[in-house]
């Protein structure tokens, strides 16, 4: 099946969790880190896969959401969750 | 919100093997269960239901078997598996907060059992926080359950036997492990392979590891700790820094590393549900205070399997047996009598587990035992990006707790509650604050246990809906 | 620095029981004038009521009585580096007080007329205006009242300064350190013994400032004043973007609402949850924590798309008449009480500011304050009692 991440497509295979089938296409990076102590904003992806870090959010259908903890479903729409 | 019509004479929390099990037992003693889990499919972490294209590709093992058979036991058997359903808050009088896949929903349960398991636990070290270091019990879940490597070639790092277990999934996947970098020596790891002749079935499947790992030229490191990791365009670079001054420091080139020290058990819920918590040295972890059964000292709280303490998961299936087997006797739906015979069998397995058990908890602490100071600049809670050195200054002030610490730092108050920092934290009081393992104390939980849309907990209303309490005064 | 009280024969000039604003405020000014200070506290540094609230320096919801406290409590925390010497974060910002139906506007300008009469400048405006000034106001507005004077701290970062003041300026810090009792010998000596602890704190004066648990010291000490505890909702999101500028409250009362530097937003209102003293608050009550939402969401909109991080009650304590106690327990007792008062944290430094002058031999005016108003003294005693308010 189709989803998309960034507006770029990649496929996924039903039932999967999206942390597979993001970083399957290489998408590692899901979103910017809070601010630092010092230096840039890093970035964010998933860490822990067992919904407990909450790192690996992503905005599913203008909704937050964990990836780890998101069965992807056809034409899904995954954006990157910024945090402030 | 709606409540619960009927209350279930017991609740458990978690469907893993240990929750699972006790379930099912308890079903079998007649008891009316309803088994919460967040997760569609039962199985917990160890367990976990691989997708329909990691089924397809990765050969179904002994692991899976156990898992499918959980499952298959748990759907033949009267529970009620509440799936998806995650449990928000928890009161003192086990009034638990859910949200499922039909919204919000609320349930007081008689009797509590918590089966949550256990989390992976993660020790600090610099560059830590890029996408390209994901957690080793996280690798296994991507690995077994994704059916998906996180990267062509992978450094595994840490403690405990996942470091072995996870490079060959990533063998069995086509991928590369660049290196294995252990915190524990090599005379530990023959000590865990002496003492797993009690368990015919995973000494053939190490055996089988070794050889693979070997077959694959995969170099070890033993005795090291990860110094440095940088991030590169396409790739980290890590630094591997042996105990061992004398040695020295190496680098290697990787896409991922997967790095994680031990397991130590999910309190959430326990500390949530008002039980004791001790300091475990054998594991280096807080863990509630439980009799071999489970009980605690919160009248109709119990909590069994990793979530009461890391044994592994056939220990873990063990526990949830007794547990079920000692809400039936202090209910008197059996007598003491009874009680033995029928957990008699469980109680020999768990001695002759034991030693097993306490080897694996001695691999997955060795982090602990020859831990690296964090850097200043390492970032040690990775939810706000508070800094080691400011978790220092604020022992420096005279904070001697971990609560202390995160009130004066915000260490702690992102929304993972803790997990992924209290480590390095309690790490911190013990070398700058000079505080015992047991005083360094743990992190008081609070609800919603993980972020919650406001929206779900406000609905849909109009003003005249709101129940407004009595105005102050003027 | 925890310490452990050395010999017997070490003997304070103040001995002052719980460590959270009043209490560790006066310790400090009373070491700053020169006194050897012991502040006890049975927990941790400023880690019960005073850690947990929620950080407000609002006029809007103090009694008017206590309208010029506040005002002076507020430009303490707004300049914290010249008498704790740096500053806690505390924010300046103007604050609101709205109105949604006909009775909340009656209210409204009631209490803004009772309050700028006692001191605090604020006036009616428009719902125009306010909809103007903030922007993300539910337009359905009635009316509001607008403050000068208003603004936030991030009140749990307030301890580490705390921490640092009170090393600095020589305060013996006994945390985790419960008194058993306090017992008065002649010539004024008071030996406050400790649990688990040999030998008792020797003080010239002793000073309770236990907040919630004033009921319980003042008992230690012969007094009896009822002392009532509320578990106070608060509820805090994840950083969002910029959804208020200003501190928002209602005019019932029911709601305050702050967005930190940090982008958080802070709900609160005084709704209450179930708790005991001993373990303070122990339940949130899910009406409340709806009720309390809805709230907020109706006022700000878009706070629904907020992201709820946690949810806790705080402590708040109150006299029968609802206004603190600060002073001495008969006219030259050297035992002193300060606090339970709503609002204590921001006018905390301000009154123990006026406690502590007292205590050095000034005489600010500390009439309304009087222990003395509830309890009744041992007969021995012959001053003339202010009348008692019901």
């Amino acid at each position: 099946m189709r989803l998309t991440f960034k507006g770029k497509k990649l496929e996924a295979h039903k039932g999967e969790p999206l942390t597979a089938a993001l970083i399957r296409a290489g998408y590692l990076a899901l979103g910017q880190s809070r601010m630092p102590g010092q230096g840039q904003r890093g970035t964010c992806g998933a860490f822990c896969f067992m919904g407990v870090c909450q790192e690996c959010r992503v905005i599913v259908d203008g909704k937050l959401a964990q990836a780890c903890r998101t069965f992807v479903e056809t034409d899904m729409q995954v954006l990157p969750y910024d945090r402030l | 919100m709606t409540a619960s019509e009927h209350r279930p004479d017991i609740t458990v929390a978690g469907a893993g093997v240990s929750g699972t099990t006790c379930a099912v037992a308890l079903s079998r003693h007649g008891f009316a269960v309803t088994l919460i889990d967040d997760q569609p499919d039962a199985g917990g972490q160890v367990f976990r239901a691989p997708s329909p294209y990691a089924r397809e590709k990765i050969r179904a093992d002994q692991e899976r078997k156990k898992g499918d058979r959980i499952r298959k036991h748990l759907a033949a058997s009267g529970v009620d598996h509440r799936r998806a359903t995650r449990i928000w808050g928890l009161t003192g009088r086990f009034e638990l907060d859910l949200l499922g896949p039909d919204g919000m929903a609320q349930l007081r349960a008689e009797r509590l059992v918590i089966a949550n398991g256990a989390v992976e636990r993660f020790l600090p070290a610099p560059g830590w926080t890029t996408p390209r270091v994901i957690g080793l019990a996280g690798a296994s879940i991507l690995l077994r359950g994704g059916g998906t490597l996180p990267g062509r070639s992978i450094v595994l790092a840490g403690s405990g036997p996942l470091l072995f277990s996870v490079a060959h999934q990533v063998l069995a996947l086509g991928g590369k492990v660049a290196a294995i970098v252990s915190s524990a020596g090599l005379g530990e790891w023959i000590e865990l392979g002496t003492k797993l002749y009690r368990d015919a079935g995973r000494l053939l499947e190490a055996t089988r590891w070794m050889a693979q790992i070997t077959a694959a030229r995969i170099p070890i490191h033993y005795h090291a700790r990860i110094s440095d990791i940088q991030n590169l365009e396409d790739g980290v670079l890590v630094t591997i820094c042996p105990k061992d001054r004398r040695k020295s420091s190496s680098t290697v080139k990787a896409s991922i590393l997967a790095y994680g020290d031990g397991l130590k058990p999910t309190t959430l819920l326990s500390r949530a549900a008002g039980a004791r918590h001790e300091y475990d040295p054998s594991g280096d972890y807080f863990k509630p205070v439980t009799d071999t059964a489970g009980r605690t000292d919160v009248t109709n709280l119990y909590v069994t399997g990793d979530a009461a303490g890391i044994e592994g998961a056939e220990a873990s299936r063990l526990r949830g047996l007794l547990t079920a087997h000692a809400i039936a006797l202090d209910t008197g739906r059996i007598t003491k009598a009874g009680f033995d015979s029928l957990a008699a069998p469980a109680l020999r397995r768990l001695q002759k587990l034991a030693a097993i058990s306490v080897t694996m908890r001695r691999l997955m602490r060795s982090g602990h035992d020859c831990a690296l100071a964090i850097p200043e600049s390492t970032i040690l809670c990775r939810c706000e990006r508070v800094m080691a050195s400011a978790a220092r200054q604020a022992v420096a002030a005279g904070a001697r707790d971990v609560n202390q610490v995160k009130a004066w730092t915000r260490c702690g108050m992102g929304p993972c509650q803790g997990r992924s920092c209290e480590d390095g934290l309690r790490q911190i009081l013990i070398e700058t604050g000079g505080i015992s393992p047991q005083d360094t104390g743990i992190f008081t939980v609070r609800a919603p246990f993980f972020p919650l849309p406001l929206s779900a907990i406000s609905g849909e209303f109009d003003y005249d809906d709101i129940p407004l309490p009595k105005a102050a005064p003027l | 620095m925890s310490v452990t009280i050395g010999t017997a024969h070490e003997r304070y000039d103040a001995a002052i029981i719980g460590a959270g604003v009043m209490g560790a405020t006066t310790a400090l000014f009373l070491a700053q004038a020169g006194m050897k200070v012991a502040l006890i506290e049975r927990g941790a540094l400023f880690r019960a009521a005073s850690g947990i609230n929620a950080g407000t320096l609002t006029l809007h919801m103090t009694r008017a009585q206590l309208i010029p406290h506040a005002i002076r409590g507020r430009e303490m925390w707004l300049d914290a580096a010249r008498w704790l010497g740096e500053p806690v974060g505390a924010v300046s910002t103007h604050g609101l007080s709205l109105a949604f139906t006909e009775a909340e506007e009656a209210l409204l300008r009631a209490r803004a007329r009772v309050r700028s009469e006692a001191g605090a400048p604020i006036e009616i405006i428009s719902a125009g205006k306010a909809v103007g000034i903030e922007p993300g106001l539910n337009p359905g507005l009635r009316a509001a009242a607008s403050c000068a004077l208003d603004g936030h701290i991030p009140s749990y970062r307030v301890g580490a300064a705390y921490a640092r003041a009170l090393e600095r300026e020589g305060v013996t810090l006994l945390e985790h350190g419960e008194v058993a009792q306090i017992a008065t010998g002649n010539g004024g000596d008071h030996a406050i013994h400790l649990r688990d602890r040999a030998h008792p704190v020797h003080a010239a004066r002793v000073v309770a400032s236990g907040g919630a648990w004033l009921e319980k010291m003042l008992d230690w000490m012969g007094f009896a004043i009822p002392i009532r505890c509320l578990f106070n909702q608060l509820v805090v999101t994840e950083p969002m973007s910029e959804v208020m500028g200003s501190v928002i409250s209602i005019a019932n009362g029911l709601l305050s609402l702050k967005q930190f530097t940090n982008g958080s937003v802070l709900i609160g209102g005084g709704w209450q949850g179930e708790g005991t003293l001993e373990a303070g608050g122990t339940r949130v009550i899910p009406e409340n924590l709806r009720g309390n939402v809805r709230l907020a969401q109706h006022v700000i909109p878009a706070l629904r798309n907020a992201m709820v991080l946690r949810v806790w009650l705080g402590q708040e304590a109150e006299t029968p008449d609802a206004m603190p106690l600060i002073g001495s327990l008969g006219p030259d007792d050297t035992r002193f009480v300060i606090g339970s008062v709503h609002s204590g944290f921001t006018s905390g430094p301000y009154m123990a500011r006026l406690l502590a002058d007292r205590i050095l031999g000034g005489d600010p005016d500390l009439r309304a304050f009087d222990p003395c108003r509830f309890a009744l003294p041992p007969a021995t005693k012959t001053s003339s009692l202010p009348p008692t308010l019901s």
